[in-house]
Parts: structure tokens; C-alpha cells; sequence
């Protein structure tokens, strides 16, 4: 082959030429000097290019897409400062499970380790937060790195992997060197442990499903439903397992941990064995872990080993493919005094929404929006009060439509998940719940919304002020109020006016029908700024370094 | 209780991997208070490290397991003794 043949493209046309391969049909990026011959290579290629504002827009645009599609997000910026930009995103991704690539211009492999313009070690930097990563360092690597960083962010447990490509590497002609690389396949599970799995479950008098994210990520929530109805073991959800179950099931006992459902949290407390599915014993879903669950044996399955006895002793641990393991486990069950039990702590601890007042009460209007959205709405949401109630008023009828930041809790993570959803399920209502807080993190995003046209219906929850940790210094620092006061906010509706997305501001009560009513049947994206009472707090609640059984209720006075 | 142990690790001679193995081990809660490395051949590494912590060494091995550059752990004793992992020898 003669080299004008074959030294056909570019790094930088071999890696939109790879993306394009792995059935890439959205990105989020920002372009600058290391990853100029990227962009360039991009005028022409079928891939459609979301422009963010601020890079970390674009990281956490790819973590929704990808959590509300279940394809791999992908997200670019330049080196240094647009590389840093990208790092909150690829946490939020790692502690989250999700299969993300974020591509990262470097500067000139001869000017890397010389402090030049630009450069900042993002492979160093991200080497604890990403599932593996790669510096490109010769131009005919990148098909096949390409192809391997899909695999790696979608295999097992999925998570962020990063390529790094010096501007040379990018701009060197090169041949492609093909690879065959596939996803490796889960591992069906072995016999002997749902033999044993089997016999823990026939012989509990106490058993509690306890579903977390995993399910979603292993396409198993059919799974997960059939052995539900099967065995009608009563289960409970951790914030990211929500949207497993059918919230209205009399055995569904809600969301456990800090701010769960206490009926969820005793039935846990009184459990004989846990199934833990896809579950990892957080500590915000286990309270003090030596008082979780005490009198439970476990069977924990997971795709990751590493979960298996990190901080609960499993009995039996059922690794490999979820939906052969879930199936393997119907076994017939004789609970039904354990099934009363729990329906009774159900009925115990259903939530009221009664409130007293004239001010706007944020769990009614959350339930409110969830009804009129339906379970098919996606509701993307931000951190702090609002999040949790979301998680405890909103209703879902798959994993995929609750995207919340769970793990490492990201500020800021709504707007731009709930711009990367939209894009993944276009025929899909998408709600982003924030607070007057999270907002400010990536308000930056309504430009993208306004650009693009995305429809996002956005609800701001202001309480003029950062409430989770308002609520912390009322409950556990003496109602010493330090730096929690933001009633200097801009106004939001004139904000979004500015970014041109239509906005309107409500107060009372009985605005809050019509106004989320409008909301949601009005073409494109708007804003809701809903105004609420400062001083309210979320219950229940487990305080820090208690037991789950020590869960405390709202003194009503 | 802290308590000093041994790993051996077989490293894919690939870029970071020596960085990110002993970032894992550092992170998850141990103290490397020893460590030698020798190129195999032109692919891999051998390191073996001498680690001290209060916590198991098999709930390290197993982070350590999943990192992409680690071809194997080199084990004396017999792996996985937990019983519910012994399935997957």
C-alpha cells in the first residue's frame, strides 16, 4: 500500500471516525487550543455536538444521557483548565456506576512535563476517579483505544474512562490498527451458591429484598419484578434503586436510610436475611453499619467483587449476570405473618401532606408533579432537601426516569443531566427539580437549553438558603446558622428570562396547580420559581452515626 | 488492629499502572511500607509490596483485581477462603 492510500486520516479523524463506529450520535463538549484538530475533525461527521457552557456541564450532560438511556456517555474539552472543568463530572460518573468516556485534549507529547500553556496532568489527576484511562500516544492507537474505553465503561460494573490525546497525536497521519475488542459478558452464576441462596430464602421467616442501582445498569428491574411477585418478599429501595418497584404495592416499603420511609427502615432493622441486589451498603442507606440489619444474613449480588464483604459480611454472594441469578431465586416462601407485618408498617408510615400554613409545602407540590408528569416523566434532580423529596414524593416507573447524584452528590448535576436525558429520549418529559442553591451551580446551561431548544421543565424550590446544611446546623450544631443564608438570590424568573426561557414565580397554595399545570403543557423549556418556607426541614430522618432504628420524626407542636 | 502483609502483583507494563496500583492500595486504607518492582519482560511488571493496615487484605486484593492493568495476584496462601466466594477459585 502506497502512504497516500493509507495514511488516510488524522488521529483526530480516526477518533470520530471510531465515536461514529460505536454508534455515538450525541457528545457534550467545549472546544480550546489542545483539542483544536478534534473540533475540526468533527465539521462533517454525523455526530451531533451539544456546545455547554462551562465544561462540567458537558461531563454531567454525558452522566444523563447515559443514565437515562443506558448507552455510553461522552463528553470532550480541551487540557488544563477545560480537562479540571470535566473532573466533577467523571466523579459524579465513577461514584455512580456510570459508563461514560471523556475525551481530553492534551498539549504537544514534546511539550508534556515542561509546565507548558495549558497542560495539567488530568490523567494523574482522574486516576482515582475513572475505571481506567489511557494517553494516547501514537495516532494508529486510537481505534483501538477507542474501542477498548467503550468496553471497559460498559462491562461489569460500569464507570468513566478517559483518553487523553496529545495535540501532535491528533494531527499525525496514521493507519488504523483494527480491534476486535467486545464488552466481556457477565458470567452466568454458579449452582452451588443459589443452591445455598435458595436455602437462606426457603428457610427465612423475615426476608427483605433490598434493591439498589445495580438493577438498572444490568437491565434486570424485569428480574427483579418477576422474583418480587414470585416469592412477595417485601422490598425496599435505595435512592438509586428507585423506580424498581410499583410504589403502590402493598409489600414495596419505600426508600431506606437517612431520609427513607421508616417503615422501610424497621422492616430492615427486624430482617432475618437481606437479598442485596446491586446494592452496596452505603452508609447514607445504612446508618451506623454495626446496627444495620442486625439479625440478617446476607446474600449479596453484585457484578462487582470488590462490593462482596467491603462493609457487610455476605452469606452468600451471587456474582456474574443479575437477571440469571434473580431468576434462579424464586423460591417458594411461607412469610405471611412477615408480610402482615410489613403491611401494617406500611400503613403506619404513609407520608401526610397536611401541612399547616399558607406557605407552598414541597413535598404536596413534588407529589403533585409526579402525578401530572406520570411515570414516564424523567425528573432529573440537584442536591440537598429538594433531592430527598423527590426521592421520597415522586413516583417512577423505571430506574432510568430518578436521575439524582447519589454517590458523590453533585451541586449542580441537575440542569445538565436533565439536558443530556432529553437528548437521549427526546419523546420524553423531563422535569429538573433544583433548589435556589444547586441552581446557581450550572445556571450557566439555560444558554443550552435556549440554543438547542431543549425542553426541560425546570422547578426551583427557594428557601433562600442552602437547607440540607441549614437543617444540619438546627438539628446537630446548636442552630449555629453558619454561611447558609443565600435571601440575596438573584431572581430566578428575570434570570431565565435573560437566558431567554420563559419563567414565573408562585408563592401560594393554590398557584401551584395551574402553575405546574402550565409547566408541563407548555411547549418548550420554562422555569418554575416556586418560593418556599425557609425553616423547613426534611423527616424523617436518621442523625448522623445512628442507627437506622433511631429514625426521628417531625415534633409537631 | 494493624497488621503488616504481603502482595504480590503481576502489572501490565502499560502507562500509570504502577501510579494506579499503588494509588488503589493507598486509598482503600494501606500504608505501603515496602515495595520492589522488577520488569519481566518487555509487557509486565512484578511488584511486590509490603502493606500495613488494620483492615483485610482480600477486601484490597479484590479492589486491586479489578484494575485493568493487573494481569494476576500472585497468591502463596490459597485464594478466596471466604466461603462465599470460594464458587469463584
Amino acid at each position: 500500500m502506497s502512504d497516500t492510500t493509507d495514511m488516510s486520516k488524522t488521529g483526530a479523524e480516526w477518533l470520530i471516525h471510531a465515536l461514529e463506529r460505536e454508534g455515538v450520535d450525541t457528545l457534550f463538549g467545549y472546544p480550546g487550543g489542545a483539542i483544536m484538530p478534534v473540533y475540526d475533525a468533527l465539521v462533517g461527521s454525523s455526530l451531533k455536538h451539544i456546545l455547554v457552557r462551562h465544561e462540567q456541564g458537558a461531563a454531567l450532560a454525558a452522566v444523563g444521557y447515559a443514565r437515562a438511556s443506558g448507552k455510553v456517555g461522552v463528553c470532550m474539552a480541551t487540557s488544563g483548565p477545560g480537562a479540571t472543568n470535566l473532573v466533577t463530572g467523571i466523579a459524579d460518573a465513577f461514584m455512580d456506576s456510570v459508563p461514560m468516556v471523556a475525551i481530553t485534549g492534551q498539549v504537544p507529547s514534546h511539550l508534556m512535563g515542561t509546565d507548558a500553556f495549558q497542560e495539567v496532568d488530568v490523567f494523574g489527576i482522574t486516576l482515582p476517579i475513572v475505571k481506567h484511562s489511557f494517553i494516547v500516544r501514537r495516532a494508529e492507537d486510537i481505534c483501538a483505544i477507542v474501542r477498548e474505553a467503550f468496553a471497559i465503561a460498559s462491562e461489569g460494573r460500569p464507570g468513566p474512562v478517559l483518553i487523553d490525546l496529545p495535540k501532535d497525536v491528533a494531527n499525525a497521519r496514521a493507519t488504523e490498527k483494527p480491534s476486535t475488542r467486545e464488552a466481556k459478558r457477565p458470567l452466568p452464576p454458579k449452582l452451588d451458591a443459589i443452591q445455598k441462596a435458595r436455602t437462606l430464602i426457603r428457610e427465612a421467616k423475615r426476608p427483605v429484598l433490598y434493591i439498589g442501582g445495580g438493577v438498572g445498569m444490568a437491565n434486570a428491574e424485569a428480574a427483579v419484578k418477576r422474583l418480587f411477585d414470585q416469592t412477595r418478599i417485601p422490598a425496599v429501595c435505595t435512592l438509586k434503586g428507585l423506580g424498581s418497584m410499583d410504589p403502590n404495592d402493598r409489600l414495596y416499603m419505600g426508600m431506606l436510610g437517612m431520609h427513607g420511609n421508616p417503615a422501610a427502615n424497621f422492616a430492615v432493622q427486624e430482617a432475618d436475611l437481606l437479598i442485596v441486589i446491586g446494592a452496596r451498603f452505603d452508609d447514607r442507606a445504612t446508618g451506623k453499619l454495626d446496627t444495620f440489619a442486625p439479625r440478617a444474613k446476607v446474600i449479596h449480588l453484585d457484578a462487582d467483587t470488590a462490593e462482596i464483604d467491603k462493609l457487610r459480611y455476605a452469606d452468600v454472594a451471587l456474582l456474574g449476570d443479575l437477571n440469571k441469578s434473580l431468576d434462579a431465586l424464586a423460591e417458594p416462601t411461607t412469610i405471611a405473618d412477615w408480610q402482615t407485618r410489613c403491611q401494617w408498617l406500611k400503613a403506619q408510615h404513609q407520608w401526610r401532606y397536611d401541612a399547616p400554613g399558607e406557605d407552598i409545602y414541597a413535598p404536596l407540590l413534588l407529589k403533585q408533579l409526579s402525578e401530572l408528569g406520570g411515570p414516564d416523566m424523567i425528573v432529573s434532580c440537584d442536591v440537598g432537601q429538594h433531592q430527598m423529596w423527590v426521592a421520597q414524593h415522586c413516583s417512577f416507573s423505571h430506574i432510568a426516569n430518578h436521575l439524582t447524584s447519589g454517590g458523590l452528590g453533585t451541586m449542580g448535576f441537575g440542569l445538565p443531566a436533565a439536558i443530556g436525558a432529553k437528548l437521549a429520549r427526546p419523546q420524553a418529559t423531563v422535569a429538573c427539580v433544583s433548589g435556589d442553591g444547586s441552581i446557581m451551580m450550572n445556571i450557566q446551561e439555560l444558554a443550552t437549553l435556549y440554543r438547542y431548544g431543549i425542553a426541560v421543565k425546570i422547578i426551583v424550590l427557594d428557601n433562600a438558603g442552602l437547607g440540607m446544611v441549614r437543617q444540619w446546623q438546627e438539628l446537630f450544631f446548636n442552630q449555629r446558622f453558619s454561611e447558609v443564608d443565600l435571601s440575596d438570590n438573584p431572581d430566578f424568573a428575570e434570570l431565565a428570562r435573560a437566558f431567554r426561557i420563559p419563567a414565573r414565580t408562585i408563592e401560594r397554595r393554590d398557584e401551584v396547580l395551574p402553575a405546574l399545570t402550565e409547566l408541563l403543557n407548555s411547549e418548550g423549556s420554562r422555569l418554575l420559581h416556586v418560593r418556599i418556607d425557609a425553616k423547613s426541614n426534611v423527616w424523617p430522618l436518621v442523625p448522623p452515626g445512628k442507627s437506622n432504628a433511631d429514625m426521628i420524626e417531625e415534633k409537631t407542636s | 488492629m494493624m497488621r503488616e502483609q504481603y502482595m504480590r502483583v503481576l502489572l501490565r507494563r502499560s502507562e500509570g499502572a504502577l501510579l494506579r496500583l499503588i494509588g488503589t492500595v493507598q486509598r482503600r486504607g494501606f500504608e505501603v511500607t515496602d515495595i520492589a518492582t522488577h520488569a519481566q519482560d518487555q509487557d509486565s511488571w512484578l511488584v511486590m509490596l509490603k502493606v500495613e493496615s488494620a483492615r483485610e487484605l482480600r477486601l484490597l486484593e479484590r479492589q486491586v483485581e479489578k484494575l485493568y492493568d493487573v494481569i494476576e495476584l500472585i497468591e502463596e496462601a490459597p485464594r478466596f477462603e471466604h466461603p462465599a466466594l470460594a464458587a469463584y477459585a
